[in-house]
């Protein structure tokens, strides 16, 4: 039997009831120890090391695993292991890996993991891919097995496309496919200004952006066949700021008279229906509550601020009660992540920071500190969060662990990143 | 489980039976020559994902303030004596009076500043001596806030500029709005004078 010191301490209270919060006590306990070895017939390759970067970064992001340094571990792929020296240094899981590169550009890595506690191998895998470029989502397959072994929360987000645009120069931006640490990219839509990507549904296979054409025309891609379709136009402005669960229905944001409001979009009917109605600004409207009512951002009280509504009730009601600049919110459920501006700190100058609320209780959590952090996007599970990060001159990809209070930053080489969606 | 504690009992006992109360470490043979291959299918997907296409771009699209269509007029920008709100703008010469100046507005604001009023004024008598002419009206912003939010309130930048030329007799057909939120900075510095320079309602005379 796996002796696991695995204990969490999580206490999630049952968010349906009333006056429930989600609150993250403690986290304590030790997470099973954890060795990856970069087996000797590597022979310390470029590949091999950033295999180990990688896998060793996802096995940290998961939040699960108490990563064992000791870089004196030798050890060769096919030998035996030394079961005993292993425990006694507290390891609990042994991984070593080869990698077979191929003239032909293709890659293959060989894993083997032990359960050193019950003394026994558990698997010896192969993951293949036909480009070596794309190791990085090896490594994640590769760190979501691992996981799965341990029956740890699920971390298959981790295999997901990252869509998102990067401003270039004025007035031009592409749209960039990549994992979601940003080590693998891959540029889709070049030429102009393209901008606000949006899967078009779970299983990614298309996603709409707009293109500034002669007006903004929200465009839907098939990622497989290259297929585009322009769904419509508007003057002014469009962006799809969410999809229903279904695909079936999207959150636009367009202008026919200027007028920047929230529509409803019919994707089979092809209708539109306007959700809001303000003189003002209203954006970024997401589903929430089994996509019955939205959450949008207005600065109907004279800044932005976020709000929500049925779509087929006329009345609105303020969603958040702190700050005073919230201008840009996602959803998963009864949750709602949006960005605040911070007035000057002893931590930074004009900062805008992450906050985590409940539409069903008083619930909210500070996510972030320093910088300004914008754009956040639950992931489909609801467990982690992916933001957009500007700091210090530098442009950056961040996930949340939001169970586990960590934060994690993957910088972007080039260009600024415009926005994201996974 | 039970198979490899029995091999561990019996290599155990061997080792002590040959070397006295000597300990030695105790090496398992786990190989396993079966292997079992498993492809990632997120990165599988990747191999029929299609090459880059290009978003057509429309005629009206520009850069760095000079648009595609040869005949149309820029709006200039600012001379360095202009300081508007204690803040020093743009030291780029202005063009004749002829052309069509930016309309800078506050930060977070769409509302027309007092000390724009003049240039507004100005904007709409060149317009109209332009009747025959249309007006491409930009709305932009600076760095700060999210981008739907920016793109919204440079499109109500642009709104409250269209809004007014038509009040003043301009006529509205003539007039096409966009708004390119923060995609169209003049300057990229971290300073109040680049923010200043950003937040900023550009016009074009298209012919």
């Amino acid at each position: 039997m796996f002796r696991l010191l695995l204990s969490y301490i999580l206490i999630i209270t049952n968010l349906f009831a009333i006056d429930a919060t989600m609150e993250i006590i403690k986290q304590s306990g030790s997470k099973p120890k954890i060795a990856v070895v970069n087996s000797l017939d590597n022979k310390n390759s470029d590949i091999s090391k950033k295999v180990y970067k990688a896998l060793e970064a996802d096995l940290r992001v998961s939040g699960h695993f108490d990563i064992f340094k000791d870089t004196l571990i030798k050890d060769s792929f096919d030998s035996s292991i030394d079961i005993l020296n292993l425990s006694k240094k507290g390891i609990d899981l042994y991984v070593k890996y080869k990698t077979v590169q191929n003239s032909n550009k293709s890659l293959k890595i060989l894993v083997k993991l032990f359960d050193i506690n019950s003394q026994e191998q558990i698997f010896s895998k192969e993951y293949t891919t036909s480009d070596i470029d794309r190791y990085p989502f090896l490594s994640h397959k590769i760190a979501i097995e691992l996981n799965g072994y341990l029956k740890a929360p699920s971390i298959d987000w981790m295999e997901r496309f990252i869509i998102f645009s990067r401003y270039i120069t004025p007035r031009e931006s592409e749209i960039v496919i990549a994992d979601y640490t940003l080590a693998y990219q891959k540029t889709i839509v070049r030429g102009g200004l393209n901008i606000f990507p949006k899967w078009a549904d779970k299983y990614q296979n298309a996603f709409y952006y707009t293109a500034y054409l002669d007006k903004p025309t929200l465009v839907k891609v098939d990622i497989y066949t290259g297929q585009r379709e322009n769904i419509l136009s508007s003057e002014g402005m469009l962006v799809c700021s969410d999809v229903s669960s279904d695909g079936s229905k999207l959150l636009l944001t367009k202008s026919p008279n200027y007028q920047p409001d929230i529509y409803l979009y019919n994707t089979k009917t092809k209708n539109s229906k306007r959700v809001t109605s303000y003189k003002g600004i209203d954006v970024s409207g997401h589903f929430i509550e089994n996509d019955s009512r939205v959450a949008f951002v207005s600065d109907r009280l004279g800044y932005p601020n976020i709000f929500g509504k049925s779509i087929d009730s006329p009345s609105v009601e303020r969603l958040v009660y702190h700050g005073k600049n919230n201008n840009s919110c996602t959803t998963h459920g009864n949750y709602i992540a949006y960005t605040s501006r911070d007035s000057d700190n002893e931590f930074a100058r004009n900062s805008f920071n992450l906050y985590l609320i409940s539409t069903t209780s008083d619930y909210i959590r500070k996510l972030s500190s320093v910088g300004v952090n914008q754009f956040p996007k639950f992931s489909q599970d609801g467990e982690s969060l992916l933001f957009i990060k500007q700091y210090k001159g530098e442009s950056s990809l961040g996930i949340i662990r939001i169970y586990y209070n960590k934060s994690f930053l993957f910088p972007l080489s080039r260009g600024k990143i415009q926005s994201i969606d996974w | 489980m039970k198979k490899h504690v029995g091999t561990i009992s019996l290599g155990l006992s061997l080792v002590l039976g040959m070397s006295g109360c000597s300990q030695k470490s105790i090496e398992k043979d786990l190989r396993d020559d079966s292997s079992e291959v498993v492809s990632s299918s997120a990165e599988s997907k990747l191999n029929t994902i299609m090459a880059p296409v290009a978003s057509t771009v429309g005629v009206m699209s520009g850069r760095d303030g000079v648009n595609s269509n040869k005949n149309s007029r820029i709006s200039s920008q600012v001379t360095s004596s202009d300081v508007v709100n204690g803040v020093v703008l743009s030291d780029i010469k202005m063009d004749d009076m002829n052309s069509l100046q930016s309309v800078y507005f506050s930060f977070d604001r769409f509302e027309i500043r007092e000390d724009m009023i003049n240039r507004v004024n100005n904007n709409v008598e060149i317009a109209k001596s332009y009747p025959s002419s249309s007006i491409k009206i930009e709305g932009n912003c600076d760095e700060w806030g999210t981008d739907e939010y920016n793109y919204a309130l440079g499109l109500k930048r642009a709104k409250t500029v269209r809004d007014n030329f038509v009040a003043n007799g301009v006529d509205g057909n003539s007039l096409m709005l966009i708004s390119y939120g923060e995609s169209n900075p003049v300057c990229t510095d971290k300073s109040e004078t680049c923010w200043q320079n950003n937040r900023r309602v550009d016009l074009r005379i298209i012919d």
